[in-house]
């Protein structure tokens, strides 16, 4: 992925991302440079969380039924 | 039913025209009761069955929000509604996420939902303005989906306006192999790579509102200037296309035709299509809605548990 208006870099051998979306790629790239809030990470029982804020943002597990959990959706709120 | 035609992408054999649905009872079958927890599944915790002392939204009602749906998880709002502060927490946030403390039961249902919505999120992280469906928490729902035995059929909403090339296939080629049933529904907007993923289900349906715009892939931000970016991009659209064509009735030529279109879109080459005309470029089996996908999904779901018979 480089941003907006980069040059394509034949040397470069990392697949670039491709966004194949009706948005304009302004609007959906809108402040990608700006930092995001900080991440925490709590273990949980085998997973990791991965919290925004209040909001869960992720999980990490190697158990797939974790992810049928709607506890664990991305954006649950997380106290 | 005569047997389907082999799956060109190699997955199960697509079932094409199985005539008109005849739900049973009042279209949506018997629902069975409760999962029953397998050695890997996850047990949704109870939600409590009286009301919490001096309780004025009269807890204990069907329908009323008691923290069940946030309950058990350890660090999760909600956690527990044991006490009349924990619950009055839990329903302070329903309302302040739902507009209201009522919210409906959870049902007991063997049709797992997935919805795509916003953006296909994949290898990049997208600015925070964006919805996204995110494709590391879908991919090994689909594979939970695939193992648990309770779940008998999948049910995909689109309401996605594309994104992430590789992600969408790979979510594609997920609900393509799954080895139960799967109906996709496209509401509102099914667009770019929204499109292979609709097409990937065993019976596709389209809300007579919704659209598919088809149009070549582009690569965000990047000055195309070189032959090598040519190649790149085309052989991406060649894997897009033949997943399309290999689900659907389109032939290439048609749909690089509906995707290199001029005169339609305002600022792009490509072409909108409104619910009915989806289907009639072969891309969508039926224009329905929920009631049609559901009824189609449990057909589909009887004629697997028949042995093929329904």
């Amino acid at each position: 992925m480089t941003g907006e208006g980069a040059q394509f870099d034949p040397h470069d051998s990392r697949p670039p991302t491709l966004l194949w979306t009706v948005m304009p790629s302004s609007m959906v790239m809108a402040g990608w440079d700006r930092s995001r809030p900080a991440r925490r990470e709590v273990h949980v029982e085998g997973r990791v969380h991965l919290v925004e804020g209040d909001r869960l943002e992720r999980i990490i597990s190697t158990d797939p039924m974790d992810f049928l959990n709607p506890d664990l959706m991305p954006g649950s709120p997380y106290a | 039913m005569p047997p389907s035609p082999a799956s060109p992408g190699g997955g199960r054999p697509r079932r094409e025209g199985f005539g008109a649905l005849e739900p049973a009872g009042d279209g949506l079958g018997e629902i069975p009761g409760r999962l029953q927890p397998g050695p890997h599944s996850y047990i949704p915790p109870e939600p409590p069955r009286t009301a919490p002392p001096g309780d004025p939204a009269g807890a204990g009602r069907p329908g009323t929000f008691q923290g069940g749906a946030l309950g058990g998880m350890p660090g999760l709002a909600g956690s527990s509604a044991s006490s009349p502060a924990t619950a009055a927490m839990a329903r302070q946030e329903a309302i302040t996420e739902l507009g209201t403390p009522q919210t409906p039961p959870k049902p007991d249902t063997d049709i797992h939902c997935l919805t795509i919505i916003g953006q296909v999120e994949g290898h990049l992280h997208l600015p925070a303005q964006n919805k996204t469906t995110k494709y590391e928490h879908v991919l090994p729902q689909l594979v939970a989906v695939n193992q648990n035995e309770k779940i008998k059929g999948l049910l995909v909403i689109l309401n996605t306006v594309g994104g992430d090339v590789e992600a969408g296939l790979a979510i594609a080629e997920l609900v393509r192999n799954l080895n139960k049933p799967t109906v996709s529904l496209v509401l509102g907007g099914g667009h770019s790579i929204g499109l292979p993923i609709a097409t990937a289900a065993d019976r596709s349906f389209i809300a007579p509102t919704a659209t598919v715009t088809i149009h070549p892939i582009r690569m965000n931000g990047l000055v195309i200037g070189v032959p090598q970016t040519y190649e790149y991009l085309d052989k991406m659209q060649d894997r897009v296309i033949r997943f399309v064509t290999g689900t659907t009735r389109i032939d290439e030529a048609r749909l690089r035709e509906l995707m290199f279109r001029t005169g339609e879109l305002a600022r792009d080459v490509g072409t909108v299509l409104v619910g009915a005309e989806a289907v009639h470029e072969g891309l969508i089996h039926e224009v329905g809605g929920l009631g049609q996908a559901t009824a189609a999904l449990r057909h589909l779901i009887g004629e697997t548990e028949g042995g093929g018979a329904s």
